[in-house]
Parts: structure tokens; sequence; C-alpha cells
């Protein structure tokens, strides 16, 4: 029974990430470029309808497309909730789980908790300053935690050994963590920039920091590994996931704050691409986070005499 | 490590104390989505024509400042209570940041969250708010707008900002006083000067007359309020009864449009032919009358909320007030009534 659960530890954590990234991050990136979080200020009902309603359009003819968005996120929320639940009851089952992973799944769990709870007091309370810039920063410790799940309880991981570590091996391994430490600032950089309290150099700064720092870490690990192995194509990843973001923001930019905020006149096109592109740069955000995560673990994996 | 990569530490360092100075210097680079027109809706209604409109244009500024930095002529700021024009700064540094997203930059409900809602955001530059403790017709008190502001509008999106501290409160509220009278002034100035030639000397004194006439109203205001003062009659069997028999009657017809059963369905309501409703508000957006049966009141369901409504109705909408047709003892009967249909 127990070794039977080992697969599907490492199987429903990589659901719950794919969820998370593209239902949580998607919708909630959405519910932010448009300014809806607040289209139905009650929580966890929409004005007295259940959380559980899919009547998405009987909603939006109610109070509004904004109403039907912000619906979608809170649910696919308590979706994530539910998988997270699963995990925790898998790696429970399971006697000859390692310790870390139910460390992870629990910790995951108590996450995804406190981020709904912060997201009830952002609504309730209407704090969109505090509250929205610390849901948004955690939503990237669930990410995290999930990589690190989807990682170590995956069948290539278990068999892995370590790797005799080298000067180079040391350098991927410093840079790496010192990668994690700039990302997260970024996040509050950038959140505290779109939840209006802070700054766009704060976010430009520590934004090329972070890209300049994991484009390096990308190129290093191409370069570690042999061609095929997964630290080349977590390199890969990461490389391509930097890139795209930094194109994103790029276009960002010139659409929100520079000099694109005149090209288009039509405020209804311009209101439309603004969020769709804001939205998928917190998306490819998200997904930076991941593969960040994943190199970061790779490394310190392969190469643990470097990091002790 | 080798120096290379102490040199590359070093910089990541320094990059970052940087990006850590520029976020704990907070905001500084909110973008205004809208510039919005120099005048409100209600003064471009008018036909002025191009160079009437930038002469008055010129006249309203030198009274009323931007949007950016606005300011009021003495007699208005003081039948508003605000302060000083620097209060006025801060309540819309505060607006910028809570408000504008969905009532727009000018307040002229067009921020980009705006069209999502249902019911819309309120544009503010007709100088009608919806629900008030004064009379029809006349202006909000301050405390009308820091209630709305304090509490929200239930079950629309219109949330609470009881969160802000007093003092950012106060400021909005007087914000908001300031947008909500520009409108009629422009609109009073505009109506006068419109069909002759005008300049600059004539719009400004137009404008500081429609000043002064706003300015008397909102005085006077204080001395309009409806307040049905407790202790408020009790509802009965028989009080319940005889409410069901004004709804239901011609002289006041509630279910006209609010239905027999109080569903918000009424035959004034819907139009079955074009599929679409039939009300419009001031604002021109489609009005559906409450489903009273839900309890859902969004000027607030408390019997003296409800005793407003009903008496002075709800402005801007086609819900008028019944105060010339009904006795303050019927209307206790209706808001009986209407209780009873919440609470079945």
């Amino acid at each position: 029974m127990s070794a039977a659960l080992l697969p599907w530890v490492h199987r429903i954590s990589m659901v719950t990430l794919a969820a998370t990234l593209l239902l949580v991050f998607g919708l909630g990136g959405a519910v932010t470029s448009t300014e809806v979080g607040m289209a139905y200020p009650t929580w966890p009902d929409i004005n007295g309808w259940s959380l559980f309603n899919f009547f998405y359009g009987k909603i939006a003819g109610e109070f509004g497309v904004g109403a039907s968005l912000e619906h979608s996120h809170r649910q696919s929320g308590a979706l994530i909730g539910l998988l997270s639940i699963l995990l925790v009851a898998l790696c429970a089952a399971g006697r000859d789980i390692p310790s870390a992973w139910k460390k992870l799944a629990w910790a995951n769990l108590a996450l995804v908790v406190v981020q709904g709870l912060i997201g009830a007091f952002r609504v309730l309370e209407n704090n969109d300053e505090l509250g929205g810039v610390v849901h948004a920063v955690l939503a990237h410790g669930v990410v995290v935690l999930l990589v690190g799940l989807a990682i170590i309880s995956s069948p290539g991981r278990r068999e892995a050994a370590p790797q005799s570590s080298d000067a180079q091996s040391r350098r991927l391994v410093f840079w790496t963590r010192a990668g994690m430490v700039v990302l997260f600032l970024n996040l509050v950089a950038a959140a505290t920039l779109r939840h209006k309290v802070g700054n766009f150099p704060a976010h430009l700064v520590f934004g090329l920091a972070a890209a300049g720092v994991w484009a390096g870490c990308g190129v290093l690990a191409i370069g570690l590994g042999r061609k095929g192995s997964r630290l080349a194509k977590n390199g890969r990843r990461a490389l391509a996931a930097v890139t795209t973001q930094v194109l994103l923001g790029i276009g960002v930019w010139l659409l929100i704050l520079g000099p694109g905020r005149e090209w288009i006149a039509a405020p209804e096109a311009r209101f439309l691409l603004e969020a769709i592109l804001a939205t998928f740069h917190l998306l490819i955000g998200a997904l930076v986070t991941a593969t960040a995560t994943a190199l970061a673990i790779e490394a310190a994996w392969r190469f643990r005499e470097a990091a002790e | 490590m080798k120096g290379r990569d102490l040199a590359l530490a070093g910089l990541l360092g320094a990059a970052c104390l940087v990006g850590l100075f520029f976020l704990l210097a907070g905001s500084g680079s909110l973008p205004d989505r809208a510039t919005g027109s120099r005048l409100t809706v209600a003064a471009l209604e008018m036909d002025l024509g191009p160079e009437g409109e930038a002469i008055f244009a010129r006249a309203v500024e030198e009274e009323f400042g931007t949007w950016a930095q606005p300011r009021l002529p003495s007699n208005l700021s003081l039948a508003l209570g605000v302060a000083d024009d620097e209060e006025l700064a801060r309540g819309r540094r505060t607006w910028r940041v809570k408000c504008l997203q969905c009532h727009g930059p000018t307040g002229a409900a067009d921020g980009p969250t705006a069209r999502m809602l249902i019911p819309s955001p309120r544009s503010f530059h007709e100088g009608v708010l919806k629900f008030t403790t004064t009379r029809a017709g006349i202006p909000p008190l301050r405390e009308d707008l820091a209630r709305v502001i304090r509490q929200g509008v239930p079950f629309t999106s219109m949330a609470s900002f009881g969160g802000l501290p007093d003092s950012a409160v106060e400021e909005l509220v007087s914000l908001s006083a300031y947008i909500l009278v520009r409108g009629p002034v422009e609109r009073r100035a505009a109506e006068a000067l419109t069909g002759n030639p005008f300049g600059p000397e004539q719009a400004q004194g137009r404008v500081k007359e429609a000043a002064a006439h706003v300015a008397e109203s909102w005085t006077q205001a204080r001395e309009e309020v409806v307040n049905p003062l407790p202790p408020f009659p009790e509802k009965t069997a028989k009080s319940v009864a005889r409410g069901r028999e004004l709804f239901l009657s011609k002289r006041v017809d509630c279910a006209g449009c609010h239905g027999r059963n109080g569903a918000g369905n009424g035959p004034r309501v819907w139009d079955p032919e074009s599929g679409s409703y039939l009300l419009r508000d001031l604002w021109g957006k489609e009005v559906r009358p409450r489903d009273l049966r839900a309890g859902q009141f969004h000027g607030g369901g408390r019997p003296q909320d409800l005793f407003r409504r009903v008496d002075q109705g709800i402005k801007g909408t086609p819900m008028n007030g019944f105060h010339e047709v009904l006795s303050p003892e019927e209307v206790w009967d209706l808001v009986h009534f209407i209780q009873a249909l919440a609470q079945p």
C-alpha cells in the first residue's frame, strides 16, 4: 500500500502545481489586472450566493463580469485547498513516505489555508495594500513548496546519486541561493507596485538583478550538466522563463508606464491589452519562481558536498 | 569564491540596497490611467462651442483649480465644511489609490473597473448621491458621504472603507463634495451662458453666481433632513396588511415595478419584445427594481433607511418618493410590509 502511494504523491503535487499556476495565478492575475478584487465585498459567499455556485453567466448578469472573475479565482483557491488536503492525506497514509515529503505537504497545506485567510482579510477589511501584497508574495511560497514536493517525490530524484563538487558547481549553488533571495525581494517590489503602494524603480532594480542572476544560473547549469541531464534541462527552462518574463516586462512598461500609453486611443482596447499583458507578466513570473526553485533544488541536490 | 564572484556578489548587494531604498520610499509612480476632461460631464453636455468651452474651462479653473490640484471658492468651502485646499489635495491622493479604479480620475465613473461591475459605480458629475438623509432634490450632508465611505453600499461592489483613519475619510468626503458641487455649478453657469457670445469676465461672473447658488443649497441641506425618530411604530399583522394593500394599490403602485410578490418583476420593468429592462436612471444605466424578498437593500435595511426610501425615493432613479401621497403612518405600514416580505 505504502509503495503504491509513492508515485501518487508526485502526480498529485504536479497536478496541484499546474492548477496553482494556471488557475490561481492566471485568474488571480486577471483579477488584479482588471482591479475587480472588490467586485463583491463579501466572503466566502457572493452577497448570499454559495462559493460552490458554478453559474458564472448568472453571476456576471447579476453583479457584473468582475464578480464572475473574482468568484472563479476564489473557487480555484478552494480547489488548491482540496488538492493540498489530498496531498497531506496521501503522505500520512504511507508508512514509508519520507518525513521530508510529509513536512512539505503539511507546510503547503498550512500556507494555502493562510492564503485563504489573507484573501478573506483583504476582502472583508478592504485592505488592498498589506492584504494584497502579502497575498501575492505568499502565493509564490506555495509554488516553491509544491515544486519542492514534486521534485523530491519524482521517480528520477529517488534514483539520482549526488555528484562530486567542483568550483563551478559551488558557484551554481551559491548563485541559486542568492537568486532566490533576490527573486523574493523582486516579488515584494512587484506586488507593492501592482497594489499601488510601491514604485517602478524598486521593481526595475530588483527585476533586473533577479533576471541577471537567474539567466547566469541557467547558463551555468547548461554548461555543467550533461546533454539531456536534469540540471541542463532545468537551466534551459529557467533561462527561457526569465527571457520571456523580461520581454513581457518591457511590454508592460511600454504600455502602462512608458510612451506606449499614447499608442492606443480606444480606452476599451487599451484596458484589455494592458490587462492581458499584465496578467501574462504575473503568470510567467510564477513560472520563473517554479523553474528557479527547480534549478536551485537540483543544484543543491546534485552537489550536496558543495552545499555543506 | 573567486574574485569575479565576489565582485558580482558585491554588485548584487549594491543593487539590492538601491532596490530597498526605492521600495521603502513607497508610492511614487502611480499612473493616472485617464486624464479626463477639464470640465464635468454636466458642462460638456451644454453647447458652448469649442472657443466658448475653452473660455469657460479657464473660468472654472480660476475658481475650482484642476482635477489634479483642486481648490474651492471660500463660500463653497464653508458650505461644504472643507477645511482648506490642502485637505482636498490629501483627499485626492487617497482617491487615486482607493476610488479611481471604479469612479475614475475625475469622478465620472469611467475607471477601468467600472465596465465590469453591476450596478455601475456612481458618477458624481451630476451632483447627485443616491442614498441620503435629505429630501428629494436636496444635496447630501457630509455625514451621508462619510456613511457611504465607511459602510459601503450593501450588496454592491462599493465596499466599506471603514478601515481608513477618520482623517482620511474626512478628506475623501471633502474631495467627493468638491466633485459633487462642480457638476451643478458648471451646468448652471453654462446654461446661463449658452446662446450668447461671452468673454472671460462674463464666464467667471456666471461661475461665481452658480457657486454661490450651490453653496446656498448645501448650507440649507441640514434643514431638509428626513429624520424619522424612534420609537418607531410597532410592526403588527394589521400594519403589514395595510402595507400590502398600499403596495398593490393604484395610488402608490409599488407592484408596477416591484411586482405583486415583490420580486422586482413588475410590468413596467421588462419589455419582453426587446428583451431589455425599460427603466433608466439619471446616468442612463438600466435600473432593476429590488427583489424585496431577498432583503438586500442598497440604501441600508434599518427601519429609518426604508422609511426614507419610501418617503423620499432614491435620488437619480425612477424610484420616486411618496411623501406627497402617503402619511407618515402609511409609509410605516409600507415599511412593515417590505420587512415582512424579506422575512417571511
